[in-house]
């Protein structure tokens, strides 16, 4: 599958690029909201993996942006993100995640959690 | 008129008074107060204005001149000051529930029920006669308008119909069982109301005598030189000034005007306002007093009227009927509203301090009647009400020729005076005893009648009389003077007992404590719940009694399993019991019900002292609770970042063996990088901490800035070097012999803080920092400044706040949003100063002030 990694911590796109290549898949790294949203409008990936505090523009509103882009388009949005009180979780979900995953997270669950919900999304 | 007619109109007005008071309290319990407003307040407070003003004032010019003013100008003294001794007043009687004057001279003074018999008996003596002069006011000009001849039999006058109608009015708008105790919002709405019907007659019949005044000198210049009697013929500025003082006083303290001042005010800050509404009121009220004397004097004096009933004689004279009308119904509302409020305020003293505790002291009374008490006390105050009004009448009846309107008021007022030292005193100074208020009243009062009433009967007191001064004056000044030396001289003489000192302090640092006696109990003992429920049933109802104990237990945290009732519950009920039968009853009841233990003074002050330095103390920690919680938020969120890059990395390395050497030797470096950020995040926070606890160590030198600078390029250099940035230094002043007082290595850090921040903020290979120095007379300036993308103004007071990092696309490269709040407290411990130029798109630059080191 096509995946998308947005971070700006260049340590965990590192680290999430590596395990999503082994993985087998398709992967395109953005460093901010802007780089991010270019990515998407140009490869159209089917994950998208957003940090929620990025400059420019933020996992929100990429996330916002992407869900609006086409009508046959709609690609499954993780939030990975250091902000983990039960109202953040709330509101990533509120706009527009499928899956919300607290920093720091574990490599193999993280990988698993996000085939689960593309294989959800296919059928 | 006809003698019927008046008296139904007379009927019908109190008819509307009532529909206007029902009115009034059924907005109240829609929650829509008409009274909670400083005019409404103003207007009820202008019932001082009685049928002696209506009527009495233009009575006095003719005999005294100018000396009526003080009637007016004494009070509008008191309502300027009133923010502060008003304050004070009403501040105290609200959190003791007081509702009378009696309550509040005896509550100050350790409960004494003595103090508050007194007071009762001397407001009852000083009434009556007042009473009786407003159904004096009434029935002679219900008589003049009517032209009704008085009989001698009482029940064939026509007027004591209008006094049976009133004393009923009373009785219905008056002492209620289930209620927020002294609260009377229909009564005070009627009052304020009146207060606007007397204003609007007195100028209506002010203005139109004005011009037939003015009309008549035309016509006869002679009238013109009519003289009246001034300040100079009648004593002089003696009794002016001391009938002004003596109206300033008493205005207060009579029940009335206590009532609605103090007991009825809904907010404090309506006194604000009506400290100049209520001026302009007796401004208003008076303006035509003068014009009004001269045409009663001209006109009416030859036919021998009273100058008392000048007022309504003159529209009379006129034939203007209307007119007439509506002074009588203006005088009438002058005397009313005296009337209804002064026997409800005294009938509750009456009840609170003779006769409910010398029923509640019989054995077996309170046992009996717990549930009843209540329904008796207001039984009591109803029976109190007809009482007074009967006595009223009669000394109406009695004396009905013998005085005018301001001989009776004046007379009452000096009695009335004679609570303001122990009050006054009572509010300002702690050593106020109980044995000196009990000397200072009972000798204050006994001069007073002997000099005031003795003459009457006889017996001469010109012994005693000075030189200058009339009756009034003379013994407002010898009976006010000797009270207060009484007071002062058995107050420093005696010794106050625990009790009465607890309550001084209560009283004098009312503003101090207020919060605190509210919330606190000064009281330990035992009383069963059950017991306390039971006392209140019989006042507030049952269901109001579950719910205010439960309120009081919510808001205080208390349980309501125990039998015995918590101290604070017990306070509370006694004081909820005070605002209905006063503080002595209410002490009555709670002590047949419970067991007391006296608490010492000090401890007292020590119960205020703790709970006020708790609830200061509260209130700080809640807001560095809320700081450190923001902060703590903060801090593990950016710790959060470094620990999921080490975890996620380590788990590849051991998930996946077959990973090639670089890339392995990429994520060990990584996994180092980011060790590094969080140990240097970790040290930053605790210096942070260090630095605002005070416990940051400083070694401070005479020390060079430029070396400082090198030294923290030595560290520098490198990292510029890899991040393509360009620094460039200019020491002009490099060799400068001027040296500041500091930690060196603080200010390193502080100059690696701004280097890291601005390579931050640059493009790489475009990037150019630069490092000055230079100086004025008694600083020296450290500017670092970069072409980067630059810090919108808005942002910059809070650059300094912790983990306050301002979007920009280059940022936190190695930052913690932190560097700069520990920089600002490091320059601050060196008596300097940082701030930023900056503006979006041109670069930042961060000047750093410090003080010249002296000796240098």
């Amino acid at each position: 599958m096509r995946i998308l990694i947005a971070d700006d911590e260049p340590a965990i796109l590192m680290s999430l690029d590596f395990l999503m290549r082994k993985e087998g898949h398709q992967v395109f790294v953005a460093r901010d909201g802007e780089e991010a949203i270019q990515l998407i409008e140009k490869e159209l990936p089917e994950v998208i993996i957003l940090d929620i505090m990025m400059p420019k523009v933020d996992g929100y509103g990429v996330c916002q942006q992407a869900k609006m882009l086409k009508a046959d388009y709609h690609p499954a949005v993780v939030f990975i993100s250091a902000k983990i009180a039960d109202s953040d979780i709330e509101k990533g979900y509120q706009m527009g995640a499928d899956l919300y995953i607290p920093k720091p997270f574990s490599n193999r669950d993280l990988v698993k959690k996000v085939h689960e919900l593309y294989e959800k999304l296919k059928n | 008129m006809g003698v019927w007619e008046i008296a139904f109109l007379s009927i019908a007005y109190l008819g509307i008074l009532f529909s206007l008071a029902f009115w009034a309290e059924k907005k109240k319990a829609q929650n829509k107060s008409l009274i909670n407003n400083p005019l409404i307040y103003a207007l009820s407070l202008a019932i001082y204005c009685s049928a002696w003003t209506f009527y009495g004032s233009v009575g006095q010019i003719t005999s005294s001149g100018l000396s009526f003013l003080s009637v007016y100008l004494g009070p509008t003294l008191i309502m300027i000051l009133a923010w502060g001794i008003v304050r004070k007043i009403i501040r105290i009687a609200k959190i003791h529930n007081i509702t009378n004057i009696a309550d509040f001279i005896s509550t100050r003074y350790g409960k004494d029920s003595r103090i508050g018999l007194g007071v009762t008996l001397i407001s009852l003596f000083a009434g009556i006669p007042y009473i009786g002069l407003q159904i004096k006011a009434i029935a002679q000009s219900f008589d003049l308008i009517t032209q009704a001849t008085p009989s001698s039999t009482f029940y064939l006058d026509p007027s004591f119909v209008l006094f049976i109608a009133l004393t009923v009015f009373i009785l219905v708008l008056g002492p209620k069982k289930f209620d927020s105790s002294e609260k009377h919002e229909g009564m005070i709405f009627t009052i304020a109301m009146e207060s606007i019907i007397k204003l609007i007659a007195f100028i209506a019949v002010g203005i139109y005598i004005s011009i037939q005044l003015y009309k008549g000198w035309q016509a006869d210049p002679q009238l013109a030189n009519i003289q009246l009697p001034s300040i100079e013929t009648n004593g002089g500025y003696g009794n002016w000034f001391i009938q002004f003082i003596l109206c300033g006083v008493a205005f207060l303290f009579l029940p009335r005007v206590f009532h609605v001042a103090v007991v009825e005010i809904n907010d404090e800050e309506n006194l604000k306002q009506a400290s100049w509404i209520f001026p302009l009121y007796m401004l208003l009220i008076n303006l035509f007093v003068i014009p009004l004397g001269i045409a009663g004097y001209a006109i009416l004096h030859r036919g021998g009227m009273d100058p008392d009933l000048y007022v309504l004689g003159l529209p009379l004279h006129f034939n203007s009927n209307v007119l007439a009308f509506i002074v009588y119904i203006g005088g009438f509302s002058a005397a009313t509203g005296m009337v209804i409020m002064e026997t409800m305020a005294i009938s509750s003293m009456i009840s609170n301090n003779l006769i409910m505790p010398l029923l509640l002291q019989r054995k077996g009374f309170i046992s009996e009647n717990q549930t009843n008490l209540g329904r008796i006390n207001q039984n009591i105050r109803r029976i109190m009400i007809i009482f007074i009004m009967i006595l009223g009448y009669i000394h109406y009846r009695e004396t009905e020729q013998l005085v005018n309107l301001v001989s009776v008021g004046m007379t009452s007022f000096v009695i009335v005076a004679q609570f303001a030292p122990a009050t006054l005193l009572g509010i300002y100074w702690k050593k106020a005893s109980r044995q000196g208020a009990l000397a200072g009243i009972f000798v204050g009062f006994i001069i007073s009648a002997a000099l005031l009433f003795l003459p009457s009967l006889g017996i001469s007191t010109d012994t005693f009389r000075i030189e200058g001064l009339n009756p009034i004056s003379n013994a407002a000044y010898w009976s006010i003077s000797f009270n207060l030396l009484f007071l002062y001289g058995v107050s420093i003489m005696s010794e106050q007992s625990g009790k009465e000192a607890n309550q001084s302090y209560l009283f004098v640092d009312v503003f101090e404590y207020s919060q605190n006696v509210e919330n606190s109990t000064i009281w330990r003992g035992k009383a069963r719940l059950r017991d306390l429920k039971l006392a209140l049933h019989g006042f507030i109802g049952k269901i109001n009694t579950e719910q205010k104990i439960k309120q009081i237990a919510m808001a205080n945290n208390i349980s309501l399993q125990d039998v015995y009732a918590d101290p604070i519950l017990v306070t509370q009920t006694e004081k909820i019991l005070a605002g209905f039968v006063g503080s002595t009853s209410a002490r009555l009841i709670i002590s047949s019900i419970s067991k007391e233990e006296q608490i010492g003074m000090s401890e007292v002050i020590r119960l205020l002292q703790k709970s006020k330095d708790l609830q200061e103390s509260n209130a700080a920690l809640v807001k560095i609770d809320a700081q450190k919680n923001d902060f703590l938020t903060t801090v593990t969120h950016e710790i959060r970042s470094p620990i999921t890059s080490i975890r996620s990395l380590s788990e590849i390395m051991v998930d996946h063996e077959d990973i090639s050497n670089e890339e392995r030797k990429a994520f060990l470096e990584t996994i180092i990088q980011e060790s590094d950020r969080l140990s240097r995040l970790v040290n930053q926070v605790l210096d942070l901490e260090k630095l605002a606890a005070g416990k940051a160590n400083f070694n401070m030198r005479p020390i060079d800035l430029a070396e400082v600078i090198e030294k923290a390029m030595l560290n520098f250099t490198a990292i510029a070097k890899q991040n393509f940035v360009q620094i460039s230094i200019d020491l002009a002043k490099k060799r400068t012999n001027r040296q500041i007082e500091g930690d060196f290595e603080k200010l390193v850090q502080v100059i690696i803080n701004l280097l890291s921040n601005a390579i931050k903020n640059v493009e790489p290979e475009k990037g150019l920092i630069q490092v000055r120095l230079f100086e004025n007379a008694t600083h020296l300036f450290l500017a670092v400044e970069d072409n980067g993308i630059g810090i919108d103004p808005k942002f910059h007071d809070q650059i300094f706040e912790k983990f306050k990092q301002v979007d920009n696309p280059n940022r936190k490269i190695e930052s913690s949003g932190l560097g700069l709040s520990i920089s600002k407290k490091i320059i601050e411990m060196h008596h300097g100063t940082i701030h930023l130029e900056s503006s979006l798109g041109h670069g930042a630059k961060f000047i750093i002030k410090l003080p010249i080191h002296k000796t240098a």
